[in-house]
């Protein structure tokens, strides 16, 4: 029982945990859009 | 449509594991590891492929889209090689008393875990233009790739501790490994497509902002 729940948790961990790295680019990403968006100035 | 697809992934995965423990249950316990091992090992492989694939394709076309799909792919790779590795020593563990052995299944394993990983350090780690060091990422993933066809004969036609296959007695058992299957690799799919777009994003702002 200690090794399936072992295996079953470390393949859930792991993809996860890329999920999390991906999300927190994305979210780098944004962040860097939106403070480059702020930045442009308005030639209108 | 990428949320769309990984929430499907998810669900797909969910089901297996939910059919695996009950209905489909391998006798011993430890036995079900083989649900998340197995399609987890499928796809390590499948993701190398795609690395061969857009390798080539960058060599042939040099578009950039090849490239970033190569490093997604790698990535991906990487992951599900990671988890290939883990579950096989738990299993190992389990099933047979010792973490590792060299078998040859288990060395060739372990060798494609150091090929995803010596792959990613090329891509951060090369000197020079981004170009050049695309195209020795691509030149270094058609290299790698051999080990794939090593992985998939090794335990069929030497001698192994591994077994080359694995037979079930009833249909939800293999009802719960193809779901595995399916979820895992329309997770991969998911991972990649997700990754590539990531990186094309930020590579375009960061042009724009060297302007």
């Amino acid at each position: 029982m200690f090794y399936l729940v072992l295996g079953f948790c470390t393949v859930w961990v792991c993809h996860f945990a890329y999920l999390a790295v991906l999300d927190r680019q994305a979210t780098q990403l944004r962040r860097r859009l939106e403070a480059r968006a702020n930045a442009t100035p308005d030639r209108t | 449509m990428r949320r769309l697809l990984l929430a499907l992934a998810f669900l797909l995965l969910i089901a297996s594991t939910l059919i695996g423990l009950t209905r489909g249950q391998i006798d011993p316990l430890q036995r079900n590891i083989l649900y998340v091992h197995v399609p987890n090992s499928v796809c390590a492989l499948l993701c190398f492929v795609v690395v061969l694939v857009t390798s080539v394709g960058y060599l042939a076309t040099g578009k950039q889209t090849w490239d970033l799909a190569a490093t997604a792919a790698a990535e991906a790779g990487f992951v599900f090689a990671t988890i290939l590795n883990a579950t096989g020593m738990i299993f190992s563990r389990a099933e047979w008393n010792v973490w590792w052995t060299p078998s040859p299944r288990l060395v060739t394993s372990a060798i494609l875990w150091f090929l995803y990983a010596v792959y990613l350090i090329l891509r951060v780690s090369l000197p020079g233009a981004q170009r050049r060091a695309a195209r020795l990422c691509a030149v270094f993933g058609i290299v790698a790739f051999l080990d794939v066809p090593l992985v998939y004969i090794s335990a069929r036609f030497i001698p192994d501790i591994h077994r080359p296959n694995f037979s079930f007695d009833s249909t939800w058992q293999t009802a719960a490994l193809m779901l595995g299957m399916a979820g895992t690799i329309l997770l991969a799919a998911g991972l990649i497509w997700l990754r590539t777009s990531l990186l094309r994003d930020t590579l375009k702002l960061e042009q724009e902002l060297l302007r």
